[in-house]
């Protein structure tokens, strides 16, 4: 497979703050990589980059072996933008806004009318085509905010964060959708900080935090960094910063954060080490209501690598 | 169609949906030619004071002088004298009841005191509720005195004024009534001069003001793609950032054009403004529309969203609209106010209008065009500085 996007040594600063520090990796064709990273990340300055909306510092982005930058004018063809918020016009129709970003690509006649009709059947807004967008529900107009970005059969499909604010069955859709992207052979770069859907989707990940690239690789490569560690949720109440803190200083745990009412461990072996794990929440003013033991996941490499969860 | 012609059709077809282009496009420039034709549906007719005279001083030359010059401007038709009360306190119950709008009073013993070198006055009795009317009066008075002055001091003190002869008397009333206050001498010498009657002014300058606002609907599109997150795609878009605003700026100048075209077409048929030679006045509305686009796309430049737009947009319009005269006639005269008027594209624009109204062909508005490009050109290329500015690489 050959490679559509090749970065390297991507940088940006904002006054003294480091957005996005060294910044490297590579997607191929069919391929879909995900960066997987908190609100904060760099996630999305730096596929403002990538795209050619933001000036970089430093670096590279080739695409297809064509230099990226805000003057690109060519190097844009191959690329599919589907930003964060929501890039539509609510005034127009569904089908409208597709024409007028497919003419905004080059396209016409019979084949931007037939690619409309398809992607319209892709996100499954083929009987609603003729409404305007803004009678959409919300999930409604995120697939029609895919749906322009995938239009003009970009070489690299970018998504930011495509999911967040939709509705569990809308996200379904979506996440369907994209499934079948990659089987078209587009390049997908999927930016998350949902864990679960950069393992649904992603064939490699990137995890990325304060604005550089922690570990990349496939789920079997990262969660092997984990070794044999397993995760383990404690729901508690009570003193739990004392208590992460006490389960932290355990031989056998690996990590322990405070997230969301209870706590995450990291340990080598959650079995053999829960009971010891329990005594020292108990023992640091912990109540423990429910514990879940689970096998290695990106989660745990997230906290793993970085000490910390991946929604803090 | 190119990528801006596309744009400038999407966000046509967004102002349309929205109504937004028609009430700003359509129906608020027929309106406000509604209003025109209320307020200046009249204004064919001629403008005409209602005064009285009183001459105390019936056997005084000079009083005589100035009863002549003011019977002349009655004839010219700029005034009616609608009664001769024999006193002061008569003159000055037909003022308070409005029967006239100013009264003249000419003192016993005032010839005698102008002869002599004596402090004399011309008594006026004016109507508050009709300012217009009084001042004039006003004019027409200092007109007269200002002859009178001149004469005394062409002839020496030996000359006797009461000798004043027919034609005489009608240079001094031409030259005081010349004295009147622009709005109202020009619908008497509207094919002499390179004034604009009243009902063209008023109609001309209110499209032009008007024309500001129509405008900045298109600049300040791109603040709106902004603000709904289109701007990102749109820049995404295999196109170069300039195509974006000049996309916006088509739609502003189609608007213009259709605003000012409604207006002058309206304007016309209502109150019969006479906008002039119909070439000239193409090109001065192409060049003001031009202006008003590449100011208002200033604004938005430095706005960080539509409605800072619209509010500093506004405060331009009407800052610059007072200051180029079309609220009242700054351009007048040759005080500091008349040269500070050039900084506002409103003045050039009512310029090449008067200018062409002289008939004296195209040649005469070159210096309004040249002045509306300038503004255009300067404020665009401002406008450009500003956007690279905020990272919009164009």
């Amino acid at each position: 497979m050959s490679q559509v996007l090749d970065v390297t040594g991507l940088s940006k600063r904002f006054g003294d703050l480091v957005a996005v520090d060294d910044v490297a990796f590579t997607i191929a064709e069919g391929e879909t990589y995900g960066l997987l990273g908190p609100n904060g990340a760099g996630k999305t300055t730096s596929i403002s980059m990538i795209a050619g909306l933001l000036e970089r510092d430093a670096g590279t982005v080739l695409i297809d072996g064509d230099e990226m930058s805000t003057t690109s004018i060519d190097t844009k063809e191959s690329i599919g933008l589907v930003p964060q918020e929501l890039a539509i016009y609510p005034d127009l129709t569904g089908k409208e806004n597709l024409n007028f970003f497919g003419r905004l690509y080059g396209m016409g006649g019979s084949e931007l009318s037939g690619r409309v009709d398809e992607v319209l059947d892709i996100i499954g807004l083929a009987d609603r085509a003729g409404d305007r967008a803004k009678e959409y529900s919300g999930g409604m107009q995120r697939r029609l905010n895919i749906g322009i970005g995938l239009l003009h059969r970009p070489r690299l499909l970018i998504l930011d964060e495509p999911t967040v604010g939709v509705d569990p069955q809308s996200r379904n859709a979506i996440l369907e959708s994209v499934e079948n992207l990659a089987g078209e052979g587009m390049a997908v770069l999927y930016t998350t900080h949902y864990m679960e859907e950069a393992e649904r989707l992603c064939d490699r990940v990137g995890i990325i935090d304060e604005g550089s690239i922690q570990a990349e690789g496939t789920r079997r490569e990262l969660t092997s960094l984990v070794g044999g560690q397993d995760r383990i949720r404690l729901v508690a109440t009570g003193s739990l910063d004392p208590a992460a803190d006490a389960i932290g200083a355990l031989d056998v745990v690996q990590a322990a954060s405070v997230r969301d009412g209870g706590l995450d461990v990291v340990a080598s072996d959650g079995g053999t080490a829960l009971p010891s794990i329990l005594e020292a929440a108990a023992g640091a003013g912990a109540h423990i209501s429910s514990v879940e033991l689970s096998e290695p996941d990106l989660e745990s490499v997230f906290l793993h690598l970085t000490g910390k969860a991946l929604r803090d | 169609m190119g990528a801006a012609g596309l744009i400038a059709r999407k966000d046509l077809l967004l102002r349309v949906r929205d109504r937004s282009a028609f009430i700003v496009g359509v129906l608020a420039p027929l309106g406000l030619a509604f209003i025109f034709n209320l307020i200046l549906g009249d204004i064919d007719t001629g403008f005409t004071a209602d005064f009285s005279m009183t001459n105390l001083d019936a056997n005084g030359d000079v009083a005589a002088g100035f009863v002549a010059v003011l019977d002349q401007i009655e004839a010219d038709g700029l005034v009616t004298i609608v009664d001769r009360p024999a006193s002061e306190d008569a003159a000055r119950a037909l003022a308070d009841d409005g029967t006239v709008s100013a009264a003249f009073v000419i003192p016993s013993g005032f010839s005698d005191a102008v002869r002599s070198g004596a402090d004399a006055s011309i008594l006026i009795i004016a109507d508050p509720d009709n300012p217009t009317s009084a001042e004039v009066a006003r004019s027409i008075a200092e007109g007269f005195a200002a002859e009178v002055r001149t004469a005394q001091v062409a002839v020496g003190t030996a000359a006797t004024l009461g000798s004043l002869g027919p034609s005489e008397v009608a240079g001094i009333a031409q030259r005081a009534s010349a004295g009147l206050p622009e709005a109202i001498t020009v619908g008497s010498v509207e094919t002499a001069s390179r004034e604009l009657d009243l009902a063209t002014f008023f109609a001309a300058a209110m499209s032009v003001f008007f024309l500001f606002f129509t405008v900045s609907f298109g600049v300040n599109g791109l603040l709106e793609e902004t603000q709904q997150g289109t701007i990102r795609r749109l820049l995404a878009a295999p196109i170069r950032a300039s195509t974006i605003v000049t996309g916006k700026a088509i739609v502003s100048f189609v608007l213009g054009l259709v605003s000012m075209t409604l207006l002058i077409v309206a304007t016309s048929l209502l109150i019969g403004a006479d906008w002039g030679n119909p070439v000239g006045v193409g090109i001065l509305v192409v060049m003001g529309v031009v202006a008003a686009t590449g100011m208002m796309m200033l604004v938005a430049a430095f706005a960080k969203t539509p409605e800072q737009a619209g509010n500093l947009q506004a405060i331009l319009a009407v800052g610059l609209g007072m200051l180029g005269g079309i609220f009242f006639p700054t351009g007048l005269g040759t005080g500091f106010l008349s040269y500070l008027a050039y900084v506002s594209p409103h003045r050039w624009f009512l310029l090449g209008l008067g200018d062409l109204s002289g008939g004296d062909g195209l040649s005469v508005i070159v210096p309004s065009i040249l002045g509306l490009a300038a503004f255009g050109a300067v404020s665009w290329a401002l406008a450009m500085w500003q956007f690279r500015r905020r990272g919009l690489a164009i």
